[in-house]
């Protein structure tokens, strides 16, 4: 074997390039979505509605662009922690044009409505065994190359990115469980609130395992590179490391605060979430710290202004993240746009600044020249901390301000907002204050990108003349030096184990990838498990309702059409028990009433109203022109226009096999019901366009995807009975029916609340 | 930062580790964190604390109720007499606030004009539900959950209300363009006060 290695650097180039190009989509996208927040003249066309284009700019961010930088930076300085080659070329090839086909195939497929309807995990099923796969390939070749490595114990970063590749192939594999009705179409395979538990479990350690640990191995390699500062305590790294793998887990229930999941799970997820802060914060201090005796350096080193921002917006956010978690402040934040700005806070603030300090720091080295220019840097960092600081600001306002317009009392108990259109209204200032913000931010990327290619075009022509450094093979390494037969007395055996722990139990871990590997699932697993377990195993947990029966075949396609046009990306279908909240919109939702609901959709952001109790609140009619033209039944609406669905004929070629999944996920449709779909569906399609009729409607709609989108509405939060808390404001006589108002004598005289109750005016309503 | 004594440990690819100790107001936050969520459970589990989210909603909507029954004992609400809704058509203010209210809430079923869209026609001279002011007046409080007419009683104020009714009555026979066609039974609308 010989002694020096050569690095594979074209393909962190070849990552880290295309994670700037994706940052450029997915930030567009981000600017575009900002403005159709309060322009809804900007949704275009069917495939360019805020519904679609959300989950298209989360996607392009977090798996595109920032996906790229993980994969970049891991393996450039793999190599180098490990003093070694990449284990497999081929495969580090197919893992790098494998993501980006998948990039631009789910790019394709969220514009054109096919989802799972899954925040952060939309992509249809064929795409997520495509993630599996690359994840794997990735996994081998991150592992092949620790089993080749020149050195012998593995620095922190690689605990990280190791603890990383675990977690999001569980999470992953764990969350997209679905049976599929066709090559994209699927049904998730929990339900209701157990959809809910298993969603938030991803959706929360997609942020920890994703946007959060990769970082954190990438901070401990370039922060101290560009800082040339030790890194400030390896104690602290194992600290935070195990407590942050072990504890981070459990936190994801806390999106669920108030919700019909239950209260215990909730409460886990709150406590975790508080627990959190140390684990979080070490790796803070142990950043900052590291620039001890370099904060100088900061004042001419825009790699460092980014890193340093970064990391204390690491800080911020994981203080943010645990108070947010405390149930009486999620009464606050949830459903808000504070959240917005707190994943915001985290994803601009950390996750893209530190990004921006490691390409700063690494690009002119990859391709063996100096940056373009360094007040050009300077410009991106000012412009982007500025759009980053009016970003959250504004959100943080904006947040504050929907919940206490939505949660206000008039005296005598009526709302003060009871129209939800007030609280958006008044909130389109800090829309606009948010779209600088994101502006801004976006501006800065581009002068990035300009000294980015100016610098490419700066590199000498061998730039890609592969790194050759000396690197002894490993030794095999007994337990003791000098030993080279298996232990046979146990003195010996007791001689060795102390040599193991004269340096401490952890590196001996340090030096053992498969105990690493092991005692970090394990740490993952514990969490996972015991939230789970109980959740599938006690029935307790989702107390069925017998009034409760699965939806309709026409029921079903709107429902369908419901996640195809991504209207969970803005209204949310869970009404909390708090007062304001059942008077605004109706009964509080129990766990029951969505055993049927493959996959859930609560939803996580109000920029709507809750649809959970909108079933036969308005008449069909109202949906219809509610959906062709929002503002004509709404004034002030920002939702996108949806006239196609009044044209576009159904499709009811997949109804069965629809069903039949269903039946298989536990849906009790009967033979029977799925022999006879169509028939029903035609008749309560006819039904629905002849009620639209009568109220003097457009004529012909039945087989029209309005309709079957109305029936969906209609049905919604219907099938328990419930009605609204009443007192007795006065006694007013019902008048006769139709008799003259002189005949009737007026009623003012007040009367106790004990007087019949259909002779008083209540507050029900 | 002198505390710290900045023993290196390890030496990697140029990256060298210090042996510090853990910050102390750190692990402050750790144990604090911990045996504040030990606290916490032992109080709920216990029962020491709240009763459980459901109870908790509960209890507060019974003393919200409670309350707004004592308001409304005290206060209660009069209901406007057929006399002041009808003198309200003639009166400018009421008018004008009743438009306001009627372009805000009721425009988008009814029609900017009244002359119905989703909802009936509320300017012609037939009613499905009554054309007396005191049933209009009911029809808005407690609403036609059936048809699709939301009851507003506690949505508006009472005197807005009021305003609404007047509001209507003067729309008696205004011809809009584009009028629903007429529903319901005929009724001769009240005259208005000289």
């Amino acid at each position: 074997m010989s002694n020096t290695v050569r690095y594979d650097d074209q393909t962190p180039r070849l990552f880290f390039l295309a994670a700037l190009i994706w940052a450029v989509v997915g930030m567009l996208v981000g600017v575009l979505i900002a403005a159709m927040l309060f322009l809804p003249g900007l949704n275009l066309a069917p495939f360019l509605t805020f519904g679609r284009l959300r989950p298209l700019h989360t996607n392009a961010v977090i798996f595109a662009f920032i996906g790229n930088i993980i994969f970049g930076g891991t393996y450039h300085s793999m190599q180098r922690l490990l003093k070694t080659r990449l284990f497999s070329d081929a495969l580090t090839k197919i893992h790098f044009w494998g993501w980006q086909l998948l990039i631009a195939a789910a790019a394709v497929c969220l514009v054109t409505g096919i989802t799972q309807g899954k925040e952060y995990a939309e992509l249809p099923w064929v795409l997520d065994i495509v993630i599996a796969v690359l994840w794997v390939i990735f996994a081998v070749n991150f592992f092949g190359t620790i089993a080749i490595r020149r050195e012998k114990h593995l620095y922190v970063a690689i605990w990280f990115y190791l603890a990383s590749i675990v977690a999001v192939a569980i999470l992953h594999i764990g969350n997209s469980m679905a049976l599929p009705y066709s090559l994209l179409g699927s049904y998730s395979a929990y339900a209701g609130v157990k959809d809910a538990l298993m969603q938030w479990w991803y959706g929360h350690n997609a942020v920890a395992f994703f946007l959060t640990t990769p970082f954190l191995g990438l901070m401990y390699y370039y922060l101290p590179k560009a800082a040339e500062r030790p890194v400030f305590s390896y104690k602290l790294s194992i600290m935070h490391f195990w407590s942050l793998v072990f504890v981070y887990i459990w936190a994801g229930p806390h999106h669920l605060h108030y919700s019909a999941v239950p209260e215990w799970a909730s409460t886990l997820g709150m406590l975790f979430s508080l627990i959190l802060w140390m684990p979080s914060w070490g790796g803070m201090v142990n950043g900052l710290l590291t620039l001890r005796g370099a904060w100088n350096k900061l004042r001419d080193e825009p790699v460092l202004k980014f890193m340093v921002v970064a990391v204390t917006y690491y800080g911020m956010s994981t203080f943010e993240g645990p108070m947010m978690s405390i149930k009486s402040v999620n009464a606050v934040s949830h459903f808000t746009d504070w959240t917005i700005g707190h994943v915001h806070a985290g994803a601009l603030g950390w996750n893209a600044f530190l990004s921006f300090g490691i390409l700063y720091w690494i690009i002119p080295r990859l391709w063996k020249t100096e940056l373009f220019s360094k007040k050009l840097a300077e410009v991106h960092f000012w412009i982007g901390t500025v759009g980053l600081i009016l970003y959250q600001v504004s959100m943080w306002v904006a947040g504050i301000t929907q919940w206490a317009m939505w949660r206000a009392f008039e005296p005598d108990g009526r709302l003060v907002y009871p129209d939800f259109i007030e609280t958006v209204i008044k909130i389109v200032p800090l829309y606009w204050v948010r779209l600088v913000g994101a502006i801004l931010f976006f501006a800065g990327l581009l002068v990035m990108v300009y000294n980015v290619i100016r610098t490419l075009k700066s590199a000498p022509a061998n730039f890609k003349e592969e790194p050759e450094v000396h690197a002894p093979p490993l030794t095999d390494d007994l337990a003791a030096p000098g030993a080279t037969t298996a232990p046979n007395t146990y003195d010996h055996a007791f001689y060795r184990v102390q040599h193991v722990l004269r340096h401490g139990f952890h590196r001996y871990i340090e030096g053992n990838v498969v105990l690493l590997t092991v005692l970090t699932a394990l740490a993952l697993a514990v969490g996972s498990l015991v939230e789970a377990i109980p959740m599938f195993l006690d029935p307790s947990n989702v107390k069925t309702i017998a009034s409760v029966h699965p939806y309709s075949p026409l029921e079903l396609l709107g429902r369908d059409i419901y996640i195809r046009e991504g209207c969970y990306n803005c209204h949310s279908q869970l009404v909390r028990p708090f007062r304001h909240e059942t008077e605004r919109y109706g009964e509080y939702s129990k766990a029951g009433e969505y055993v049927y609901d493959h996959p859930f959709q609560w939803g996580s952001k109000r920029t709507g109203p809750d649809l959970h109790r909108v079933g036969q609140k308005y008449p069909s009619l109202w949906h219809v022109r509610h959906m062709k033209d929002p503002r004509s039944t709404t004034p002030g609406s920002v939702m996108p226009r949806y006239p196609h669905l009044l044209s576009s004929h159904l499709d009811t070629s997949l109804l069965q096999s629809k069903m039949r999944t269903m039946k298989k996920l536990g849906v009790p449709y009967s033979e029977g019901e799925i022999e006879t779909a169509l028939s029903s569906l035609e008749k309560q399609s006819q039904q629905i366009a002849a009620e639209v009729e009568a109220q003097q409607g457009p004529r012909g709609l039945a087989g029209r995807e309005i309709i079957a989108l109305t029936a969906y509405l209609q049905r919604l939060g219907t099938d328990i009975k419930w009605r609204r808390p009443a007192v007795q404001t006065a006694a007013v006589p019902e008048p006769a029916a139709q008799a003259p108002a002189a005949q009737t004598p007026a009623a003012s005289a007040p009367a106790p609340h004990a007087g019949p109750a259909p002779a008083a005016i209540t507050s029900a309503r | 930062m002198a505390e710290y004594e900045d023993k290196i440990l390890h030496d990697i690819d140029g990256i060298k580790e210090y042996d510090n100790p853990l910050p102390g107001w750190l692990m402050a936050i750790w144990w604090g964190s911990l045996l504040f969520s030990a606290l916490y459970i032992a109080f709920y589990a216990l029962s020491f604390g709240e009763p459980t989210m459901e109870a908790e909603y509960r209890s507060a909507a019974e003393k919200d109720l409670a309350a707004l029954q004592a308001h409304f004992d005290a206060h209660p609400i009069v209901a406007p007499t057929p006399a002041e809704l009808l003198s309200g058509a003639k009166n400018p203010e009421v008018l004008s606030a009743g438009a306001a209210r009627f372009a805000k809430t009721c425009a988008s079923c009814h029609g900017q004009q009244a002359q119905g869209l989703i909802g009936p026609n509320l300017t012609d001279e037939r009613w499905i539900h009554g054309g007396s002011v005191e049933q209009i007046f009911h029809s808005i409080v407690k609403g036609w959950p059936a048809k699709g007419m939301p009851p507003w009683g506690r949505a508006i104020p009472q005197k807005e209300i009021a305003a609404l009714v007047s509001y209507v009555r003067s729309l008696q026979g205004t011809n809009p363009p584009n009028a629903k066609p007429a529903e319901g039974e005929p009724f001769k609308a009240e005259a208005l006060p000289e």
